[in-house]
């Protein structure tokens, strides 16, 4: 399976975000996206979860050489600021989510399972999540995605707000997903980059570019991308 | 001192240009004149700051000369007796006394009113305060005095009394507003006390002026504030004490830590502001932590599943919000039908020849209807959005078709119980006295108003639940952005309001509410049904 996208255009008003950005991202890998402040990578996740349709171009799936469209449950998306419902408690939360993702999970996992799973135990289960910390509301957002298995899982800068513990356990269950879906994540931190993902793909100028996968794990990848980055006439 | 307050007043110019542009910018035809790259662009932005400033000050001249004509002149015109020039003057001097010298001084302090031109000034970019305050307040004053002058001479000159007077009386107005500042300015220092903050002082301040202003023009008496304000010795006093305040106010070394107390990020329009304002128009829907016991689920929610699951437990922790209204409604309405029994019992002519006027009050219950099930459709819609849609909707899944179509079919049919509950109540409470004081209204008729109540509850119903799910206004920051949204619940309000005018409905209103009710609910529906899983998004 294959994310393929095709010459994506954003603007606002008239500052071009996007400008015709192109990139294929397949199944089993986590690719790192990386860029500037204001590069575009929140506009980029937004255009690909439907939040709002890019200006020009188009993204699709391709499963087998068949393309089709991106469907909005097609993709699970971890917001930097995660939102979640404040009225629900995490149990009831996860309880609702189960039955609405309809057999999509076959682990048989009960809510408490599930909410064991990502670290949230005791009392915090049924509490409101309007009580929730930033770490826990964004454990809480990527249960939805563990739970549905969506083909594609976008998250802006999702580990940032987890203490060591919780990060590397997420860190552990990306790598564990990674085979049946196609994981992009935003971040700053190039260490993060480098120690989970896969691939980079580089936002700049609103243009994509991809890193040599054979330097990510090498002295040089810091370099590299800096270097990327720096060049403000690279495309323009 | 004075490049600072050319630096201000710089500062100023270009926040007032920027908010020009901004609105520029937002005019459908001639926005493409005006690139975002002008914000940057220092030459055209000097041109356009004179342009704008230019406009500024004409702008405060033609406002003084309409203030003073409709504010003064125009009563005089129209509710005077007779328009004679000797007998206007004081009226007009006692109107002008009242709003400007009495209203226009205690209402609110120009040094110690927050304001974003001093908040970035002086606690953002650590200018001086007295120079931020001499670039702000000191020429609001100034511009006051200026742009009073003509416009009061020309009226005094007008009213018979000759240009001078004016120009004396606009001397003094503004003495007295240097007096007013100071006298702020003191009662803050001594109790840190803003009255301009206190609504109720402004009621009463406000009411006093207006009615000191207006009184006396319908009495046809005003007092002899003319002879008292023209008097040389109070034209001296006045004055000298306004230059004497405004001296001690020039001299007065604590501005900084006055601009710092007053001026605090959440009063002025600010990104945090403008958030707090918009969290505010939802406080209506807010929960409270006693909504919030999260242990009441019960076990008939629990054995729900999915989404009918998450709106029982939606309604069930809005039930303060939602279901209270509706049990005071239906005490209303109980208290109406014990008022029908009684009087079927102990007035039984006097209730029958009421109630068989019932269909003339149709038009009546279309606006009861709406203040009862439309506000509640409206508070529903609201807290949905807030408590709950503002969180969803940013998950793809809950934005698919099926989704967004049974969690309306949902919601209508959650509403409309609410709504018909009440509705049925109030059939009940009518019909009740009509069976039993044998009233002669044709059964079918009767019936007919019935259903129309029934209809017009569900109409109320549908029409906000449609209105959130197809225009749905609100961004992700609170704001309404949808003018389509506002305008249509206008217009229904006005035809609401419109219909408490009709006194004597013709015999086919009945069937107006009918058919109305049943076709805009239909439409609405297809519309839902249509366009609801592409417009129902945050914006």
């Amino acid at each position: 399976m294959k994310l393929i996208l095709d010459q994506i255009e954003k603007h606002f008003g008239e500052k071009q975000v996007l400008k015709g950005a192109s990139f294929t991202f397949e199944q089993g890998h986590i690719y790192g996206l990386l860029g500037r402040n204001g590069a575009g990578k929140t506009t980029l996740m937004n255009c690909l979860s439907g939040e709002f349709p890019p200006d020009g171009g188009t993204f699709h799936l391709e499963a087998e050489g068949a393309p089709r469209p991106l469907g909005e449950g097609d993709v699970g998306y971890v917001l930097s600021t995660p939102v979640v419902p404040e009225f629900l408690t995490g149990w009831e939360f996860v309880k609702f989510f189960l039955e609405i993702a309809g057999g999509k999970d076959a682990s048989g996992r009960t809510p408490d399972d599930w909410l064991a799973l990502v670290g949230i135990d005791g009392e915090d289960r049924s509490r409101l999540m309007k009580d929730y910390s930033h770490g826990m509301k964004n454990k809480m957002q990527m249960l939805c995605f563990l739970i549905a298995r969506p083909p594609v899982i976008l998250l802006d800068e999702p580990l940032t707000s987890f203490d060591v513990v919780a990060a590397l356990e997420m860190k552990n269950l990306l790598r564990e997903m990674k085979a049946d879906h196609i994981i992009i994540f935003s971040t700053h931190i190039l260490q993060l980059a480098a120690d989970l993902c896969d691939e980079i793909a580089i936002l700049n100028h609103g243009l994509l570019e991809e890193v040599d996968p054979a330097i990510i794990h090498t002295p040089a990848f810091e370099n590299r991308v800096v270097e990327i980055l720096k060049d403000e006439e690279h495309h323009d | 001192m004075i490049n600072s307050v050319k630096n201000v007043l710089r500062i100023q110019a270009a926040m007032s240009c920027n908010r020009f542009l901004f609105w520029l910018k937002k005019l459908p035809l001639i926005r493409r004149l005006f690139p975002d790259s002008l914000y940057g662009a220092v030459n055209a932005k000097q041109r356009l700051m004179a342009v704008v400033e230019a406009l500024k000050v004409l702008s405060y001249f033609a406002g003084k000369f309409l203030y003073l004509f409709l504010c003064c002149y125009a009563p005089l015109v129209l509710l005077a007796d007779e328009m004679t020039p000797a007998g206007n003057w004081p009226m007009f001097v006692s109107m002008v006394f009242f709003m400007s010298f009495f209203v226009g001084c205690f209402l609110q302090s120009g040094i110690l009113t927050a304001s974003l031109v001093k908040y970035t000034c002086v606690r953002q970019m650590g200018m001086s305060a007295r120079a931020c305050l001499a670039a702000t307040t000191g020429r609001d004053h100034l511009q006051m005095l200026i742009t009073f002058t003509p416009a009061l001479m020309v009226f005094s000159w007008v009213l018979g009394r000759g240009p001078w007077a004016g120009l004396l009386l606009s001397l003094e107005l503004a003495a007295a507003r240097a007096i007013g500042e100071l006298l702020h300015v003191l009662l803050y220092l001594k109790t840190e006390k803003l009255p301009g903050k206190n609504a109720w002082f402004i009621i009463v301040l406000v009411m006093g002026g207006l009615a000191g202003a207006y009184i006396p023009v319908f009495a046809g008496a005003a007092l002899p504030l003319d002879r008292f304000l023209l008097n040389p010795a109070v034209c001296i006093a006045l004055v000298g004490c306004g230059a004497w305040a405004a001296m001690w106010l020039l001299r007065f070394p604590h501005y900084r830590e006055l601009v710092w107390k007053t001026c605090k990020a959440e009063n002025v329009s600010t990104a945090a502001a403008k958030q707090n304002a918009a969290q505010a128009a939802f406080k209506d829907v807010q929960m409270k932590d006693s909504d919030l016991t999260a242990e009441d689920a019960g076990s008939r929610i629990r054995s729900l599943k999915g989404y009918e699951y998450l709106n029982a437990l939606f309604f069930r922790r809005h039930r303060r919000l939602l279901v209270k209204p509706v049990k005071y409604e239906l005490m209303g309405v109980g208290a109406v039908f014990l008022a029908g029994l009684a009087g079927a019992l102990l007035a039984p002519e006097l209730t029958r020849s009421l109630v068989e006027q019932l269909p003339a009050f149709l038009p009546t219950f279309v606006f009861i209807m709406y203040f009862m099930c439309n506000t509640l459709g409206q508070r529903i819609c609201k807290a949905m959005f807030y408590n709950c849609d503002i969180s969803f909707l940013r998950y793809g899944w809950y934005r698919e078709r099926k989704v967004v179509l049974h969690n309306f079919a949902i919601r209508l049919r959650r509403v409309a119980g609410l709504n018909l509950l009440v509705a049925g109540a109030i059939c009940l409470a009518l019909a009740a006295p009509v069976l039993l004081t044998g009233a002669a209204l044709p059964p079918l008729e009767l019936a007919a108003f019935l259903l129309s109540i029934l209809c017009l509850s569900v109409f109320f119903t549908v029409h906000p639940l449609f209105m959130y799910y197809v225009f749905q206004p609100y961004t992700s920051q609170l704001a309404v952005k949808n003018p389509f949204f506002s305008v249509i619940n206008w217009v229904v309000y006005m035809v609401c309001v419109l219909c408490l005018q009709i006194k004597q409905p013709p015999h086919y209103f009945v069937l107006i509410v009918l058919a109305a009710t049943v076709v805009y609910s239909a439409a609405a529906l297809l519309v839902v049904w249509r366009r609801a899983p592409k417009t129902f998004r945050v914006k």
